[in-house]
């Protein structure tokens, strides 16, 4: 995989991860604190289960690309 | 005939102490019980990993629980990080991911559960829309603490 089509993965990995999270603050608004930390941890689960299969997968195969999205979240907050 | 008083007549029967009889137990309980009933300094030096467990993840979850501070500090509104926190959020950041190295949950059985629990927060954190600062710290956290190597 090229370095350009590795960093398109990130960013969808990314972006799919943001809608995800987006459903936080209104499930914490909804629902009772046991059913909105099970939602909450089903969320990270699935983040973390996109970010397992293609995030650690691009960086896996284009390692200075921690680097460049490091930078890049701390100078403008996204990659 | 030796006289009553003889001292070796009377020689008091030694006691044998007869150990109490315990359940069985693992290997792992075993090593459980032992490092609960070190002090948390010798805990610390002989198994970082169960401290942090024992005494780190419980801290770090009570200040997670408090609730947000709305006067911590933010980048002003009009930049792109505008409303983002700021560098005391970074280092609470920098601790969570230090702490789940040191956890080094990997091996247990629960591990993965625990490592959700200890990471899940990060992406609590007020952040503006299309920011992935939430998402890339919390994917740092989860392979830090278990221990997934890139």
């Amino acid at each position: 995989m090229d370095i350009e089509l590795a960093r398109e993965v990130v960013r969808t990995a990314f972006r799919s991860s943001a809608e995800l999270q987006a459903l936080l603050p209104v499930l914490k608004q909804r629902c009772s604190a046991e059913e909105y930390k099970s939602y909450a941890l089903g969320i990270a689960a699935a983040i973390d289960a996109i970010g397992l299969g293609l995030t650690n997968r691009a960086l896996a195969a284009h390692p200075g690309l921690a680097d460049e999205i490091e930078s890049s979240v701390e100078r403008q907050g996204r990659f | 005939m030796k006289p009553a008083g003889d001292p070796q007549m009377n020689r008091a029967i030694p006691r044998t102490s007869v150990p109490a009889v315990k359940r069985w137990q693992s290997r792992e309980e075993i090593r459980k019980e032992y490092l609960d009933s070190l002090s948390p300094d010798a805990l610390r030096e002989i198994e970082p990993s169960y401290y942090w467990l024992k005494f780190g993840l419980p801290a770090w979850q009570r200040e997670c629980a408090r609730k947000y501070d709305p006067s911590q500090p933010r980048v002003p509104a009009g930049n792109s990080d505008g409303g983002q926190w700021t560098s005391s959020n970074e280092s609470t950041v920098q601790r969570i991911v230090e702490m789940a190295k040191r956890l080094n949950l990997a091996a247990r059985p629960d591990a993965y559960q625990r490592c959700l629990d200890l990471c899940y927060r990060l992406l609590e954190r007020p952040q503006s829309p299309g920011s992935d600062r939430n998402t890339w710290d919390f994917h740092k956290c989860m392979n830090a603490c278990l221990g997934r190597n890139l």
